[in-house]
């Protein structure tokens, strides 16, 4: 966006201070659950923030059956791990040993982690592109009881998740701008729902 | 080459340590330093393929997720990059980057980094970066070789020791077995061949000075008995002769007077030839002083002389070819040399005894004109029968040099230099 390279770019973390001076400007339009996911091959269905953390930390490595437990990571600063970062703090730390020591594979964005989630037995990922849709053979996992709903996520009983915006360079073009138009009305909030996001009202951008 | 007496080893084992020390360093050479550079050269390898490997690694990576949206690879390039440098490179990469087909590379490098990496003793190695099938750029990947260098330059601390001790065992062992050898059985057998060499050396010098006394005593016998003799026989016939006979008589009278003078010179050069019974009567020097002064007297040449004897007396075998040697070097300069000056040096120190005769006449080609001429075979043979040696010198025009040395004490080189 910065190059001008694309119009609008997407964004699921708060701007930097770095890019605000680059004439970025953020526009939220969903709110999207970090969904714990696993693979259908893992009898397990909730999860606790110490399952997280030991998870993640390689002390725990059998699920409730005693298979094998497959961590799969985002890379650094992604926007999934951040919003567990969030409700746990520890899990920051968690990541960063596990990044140091190479303990588990990192998937570079959300198609890649459903893919990975899909097709690895015993696998365990943040999903960040909403609800999961059915077919998929993976499922969420109950965090502190919650689960990822978008009726749970819009009254904020469920614990992690992401707002995401779009990234214009100072306004937005008249393209984009008539792009921002369709999203808010209610054929775009439509869509967002079905796509098992929470839509946010239009707000002044950020 | 000296050679050995009782009192000294037979320094075998210095010669062969001689010889295995440069081996033994070689040894060491090889054997500490070829394992470590072997390790060097195979670990340069490794790291090149490590860093060949790392970069399709990275390449595919990177290509995986430039895939899922083509036109902004870059950006997406930058993630997967920054994420590998911060967490996955393993130990010893320095450095990792894509760069595009012009070359530009996508995170550009900072001052810092750059004069690091220039610093830096690298392995650069590239895989190219291929999104649907194309090549739109390439992964560039930096191996530190600094490991590799530090594991061979440890590594040769242990093969120094391996090396070390091979070397020492390869020089050591055999030396010591020579030492045992030279120690015992050796010595033993060389001490045994010095005894009976210095028997037998004894024996020729016992046997020459008996010949000599023998002659000497023949000599004088004639000297003494039918010299006298021969004189008195000529007295009376010189007074038969002044009492005035015939003439017949004296005639006869006369030839056999001739005859006695000339059975009288027979005598004095049997004598002469027997044996230089001056040498009982005034000693070495003085025969050599006179045998110069005589020299000097009939040819009207300069003798210098150098005569310096620390003994009271030497062995008479000794004594004998000594002035023998001078004899016949005096006599060979008469008769061929046409000599002006000669020096005759004759110098014994506690262990040997030197003659040296040298002439400024006009030498002859040592190849033309054999050893054995003018008597020196018989020189040379009187000398080494005693032990010494026997050196001739000469050149056209430059003169002649004899030298003879005979050693004093049994087993005394007789050529040692710098004596």
């Amino acid at each position: 966006v910065i190059d001008g390279v694309i119009d609008i770019g997407l964004v699921s973390r708060a701007l930097t201070d770095d890019e605000r001076g680059s004439g970025l400007v953020a526009v939220a339009y969903a709110r999207a659950p970090v969904v714990v996911a696993v693979n259908d091959s893992v009898p397990d269905t909730a999860i606790t923030a110490h399952d997280l953390l030991t998870l993640y930390g390689g002390t725990k490595t059998t699920w409730s059956d005693g298979s094998r437990v497959v961590v799969l990571q985002r890379e650094q600063g992604d926007s999934s791990h951040r919003a567990v970062e969030q409700w746990l703090p520890e899990f920051a730390t968690v990541n960063e040993h596990a990044y140091h020591e190479g303990r588990f594979r990192v998937l570079y964005d959300d198609a890649a982690m459903a893919e990975a989630l899909v097709s690895t037995r015993g696998a365990i990922g943040l999903y960040g592109m909403g609800t999961i849709p059915e077919g998929l053979p993976i499922h969420a996992l109950l965090v502190d009881g919650m689960a990822p709903t978008v009726a749970d996520v819009r009254y904020g009983m469920y614990p992690l998740t992401k707002d995401l915006a779009f990234v214009t360079r100072g306004g937005p073009g008249a393209a984009a701008a008539r792009f921002f138009d369709f999203v808010f009305s209610d054929e775009g909030q439509s869509l967002i729902r079905h796509e098992g996001y929470v839509p946010l009202a239009r707000a002044g951008a950020r | 080459m000296m050679a050995p007496s009782h009192d000294q080893p037979l320094e075998l084992r210095h010669k062969l340590a001689a010889r295995l020390g440069p081996l033994a360093v070689l040894l060491f050479v090889v054997v500490a330093v070829s394992a470590p550079v072997a390790f060097f050269i195979v670990g340069l390898r490794t790291l090149a393929l490590q860093a060949a490997s790392s970069a399709r690694h990275v390449g595919q990576l990177i290509g995986r997720e430039a895939q899922r949206r083509p036109v902004l690879w870059k950006y997406d390039s930058l993630k997967v990059l920054s994420h590998i440098r911060t967490y996955e490179l393993e130990r010893g990469i320095e450095h990792v980057n894509v760069v595009d087909p012009v070359g530009a590379p996508l995170e550009p490098l900072t001052h810092e980094e750059r004069r690091a990496l220039a610093d830096a003793p690298v392995i650069w190695q590239s895989a190219p970066m291929m999104v649907d099938g194309e090549p739109v750029g390439a992964v560039w990947v930096a191996v530190s070789t600094v490991g590799v260098r530090v594991d061979a330059f440890l590594m040769l601390i242990p093969f120094g020791l391996l090396a070390a001790a091979l070397a020492g065992l390869m020089y050591w062992l055999p030396v010591r077995a020579l030492e045992k050898a030279e120690s015992s059985e050796l010595a033993r057998a060389y001490r045994e061949l010095q005894r009976k060499e210095l028997g037998l050396r004894e024996l020729t010098s016992r046997a020459i000075g008996m010949q000599e006394a023998e002659r000497r005593a023949i000599g004088r016998e004639l000297h003494d008995a039918v010299g006298q003799a021969l004189t008195a026989i000529r007295i009376n016939l010189q007074l038969v002769g002044e009492h005035g006979t015939k003439p017949a008589t004296d005639e006869l009278v006369g030839r056999t007077i001739a005859l006695v003078d000339d059975a009288l010179e027979e005598v004095r050069r049997a004598v002469h030839r027997l044996g230089p019974a001056i040498l009982d009567d005034v000693g070495l020097s003085d025969a050599v002083e006179r045998a110069c002064d005589d020299h000097a007297e009939a040819t009207d040449t300069v003798v210098d002389r150098d005569v310096s004897l620390s003994h009271a007396r030497l062995l008479p075998a000794i004594e004998a070819t000594c002035y023998r040697v001078v004899q016949h070097a005096l006599t060979n300069v008469a008769r061929h040399a046409d000599a002006g000056r000669v020096h005759v040096r004759l110098v014994a120190t506690a262990s040997r005894v030197h003659v040296q005769i040298h002439d400024d006449g006009r030498g002859f080609e040592p190849g033309i004109v054999g050893p054995g001429c003018g008597g020196l075979t018989g020189m040379r043979e009187r000398v080494e029968l005693l032990g010494g040696s026997l050196e001739v010198s000469s050149a056209p025009g430059a003169g002649t040099t004899i030298t003879a040395t005979i050693p004093l004490v049994a087993g005394a080189a007789p050529d040692e230099p710098g004596s």
